[in-house]
């Protein structure tokens, strides 16, 4: 699991639904949580939180297609297997590690030291306390 | 209120360990006491009883005081109002069931003791003797006559843990109803998380004789320090390895689940299974 520390800007809550945007030093992140400040005591401007990401949970590209929730990255390692490559991707010094399908690998023609772009769905941010 | 602030040294399978436990329980509260084998739970409910001696503390229902060291106070079990049930029941087998729990009562109690029997669907079997009775009868002969002098506490040690799964949950509905209708302050000691989750008003998480963690069974075991709704405590059964993953197989209360992840674990280990509440699928079915 991929961790990374940030702290609570702001905080928007319809019924016990919330999307949650967090600064971290890699850029911003915009979650959304089944939680409202009544059912989660966490949930506060400046609190701190990290962000859990699951390694398969992460979209990639050569080029940034999104303007939130994405950062750029590099490639630091490569470890091939039958159906999975697992990539050590590194960004302002946080090490990531990113599992995709060998035929994503394929299709990007991914190298190492090569620059992608690294997308994570508000709906796949798990916030750790 | 009911106080308990008792010390104890005691020796755990790993070892000498302090039991250091101060809790307090409101008039009519349903407290649970939760932990692992040799956490020392069963160890707070003789000390309350009196079966057992803390180093040091006091125990006191309101302004009547059980036990205090520092004034060398210390009431034999007889002298406390308590009422136990243990795991193995603990009737006396030379008597029926109706002579078990008249032998516990006041006399201005017998009036009381159909109307509980029928409560607990014993009534037809007064005039049996407890080894021609199930399990689950057993119990709740030891239930009812625990009760029988309307005891300041009920402590339950376990009681429903030797019994089949069908039988434990009517055996749950029955001793929160005796609670309710008699207006007890019970203390239940249990290892089984659905039932605390479903008997229990309060929680206290006790670890290695220390008190980890103390609220409602949401606080103590659903509001995890993760975001994640979909979420259970399970215990590691098995890890393969398979391509970059270990499939890691997971006991979630009796359902097995497979899980592919990166992290390495072991088997035996107690994990969190998390996932975001939008990722599950739902299928009738």
């Amino acid at each position: 699991m991929n961790r990374l520390a940030g702290i609570i800007t702001h905080f928007h809550s319809v019924d016990t639904m919330s999307t949650v945007n967090v600064n971290t030093e890699i850029g911003e992140f915009c979650c959304v949580i089944l939680e409202n400040p009544q059912t989660a005591t966490y949930l506060k401007k400046e609190n701190k939180v990290k962000l859990l990401f699951k390694e398969t949970n992460f979209f990639i590209s050569k080029n940034q297609i999104y303007n939130f929730n994405s950062f750029r990255t590099i490639i630091k390692d490569i470890l091939l297997a039958d159906i999975f490559v697992k990539l050590a991707v590194e960004s302002n010094n946080y090490f990531f590690c990113v599992l995709i399908t060998k035929k994503e690998f394929e299709t990007f023609d991914l190298n190492l030291n090569d620059e992608i772009f690294v997308y994570i769905k508000p709906t796949n941010i798990i916030l750790e306390i | 209120m009911i106080e308990v602030n008792v010390r104890k040294e005691l020796v755990g399978y790993k070892g000498n360990f302090t039991l250091d436990v101060n809790l307090k329980i409101e008039k009519g509260e349903f407290l649970t006491i939760f932990g692992k084998s040799g956490s020392g739970k069963t160890t707070v409910l003789r000390m309350i009883a009196g079966l057992l001696e803390p180093d040091e503390g006091i125990i006191r229902f309101g302004d009547k005081i059980y036990f205090d060291s520092s004034s060398g106070i210390n009431l034999p079990p007889q002298k406390r109002s308590v009422g136990f049930v243990f795991q193995n029941y603990a009737l006396f087998p030379n008597m029926t069931v109706y002579e078990n729990i008249v032998y516990a009562a006041d006399k201005s109690q017998l009036s009381k003791v159909d109307e509980i029997l029928k409560l607990v669907e014993l009534y037809d079997l007064k005039a049996r003797y407890p080894s021609s009775l199930s399990g689950g009868q057993q119990q709740r002969v030891a239930l009812v006559r625990s009760i029988m002098r309307n005891p300041d506490i009920l402590l339950l040690d376990e009681p429903l843990s030797a019994l089949d799964f069908t039988i434990r949950l009517k055996l749950q509905d029955e001793v929160k109803e005796i609670h309710r209708r008699y207006g007890l302050t019970t203390i239940l000691v249990s290892h089984d998380k659905p039932e605390v989750f479903k008997m229990s008003e309060k929680v206290v998480y006790l670890e290695e004789g220390k008190i980890r963690k103390i609220g409602t069974p949401r606080e103590v075991f659903i509001e995890k320090n993760l975001s994640g709704k979909f979420s259970f405590f399970g215990t590691i059964l098995d890890i393969r390895k398979s391509d970059v993953f270990n499939i890691v197989t997971v006991d979630i209360n009796g359902n097995l689940v497979e899980v592919a992840t990166v992290e390495d674990l072991n088997i035996g280990e107690e994990v969190i299974i998390g996932s975001k509440a939008f990722t599950p699928i739902v299928k009738r079915l």
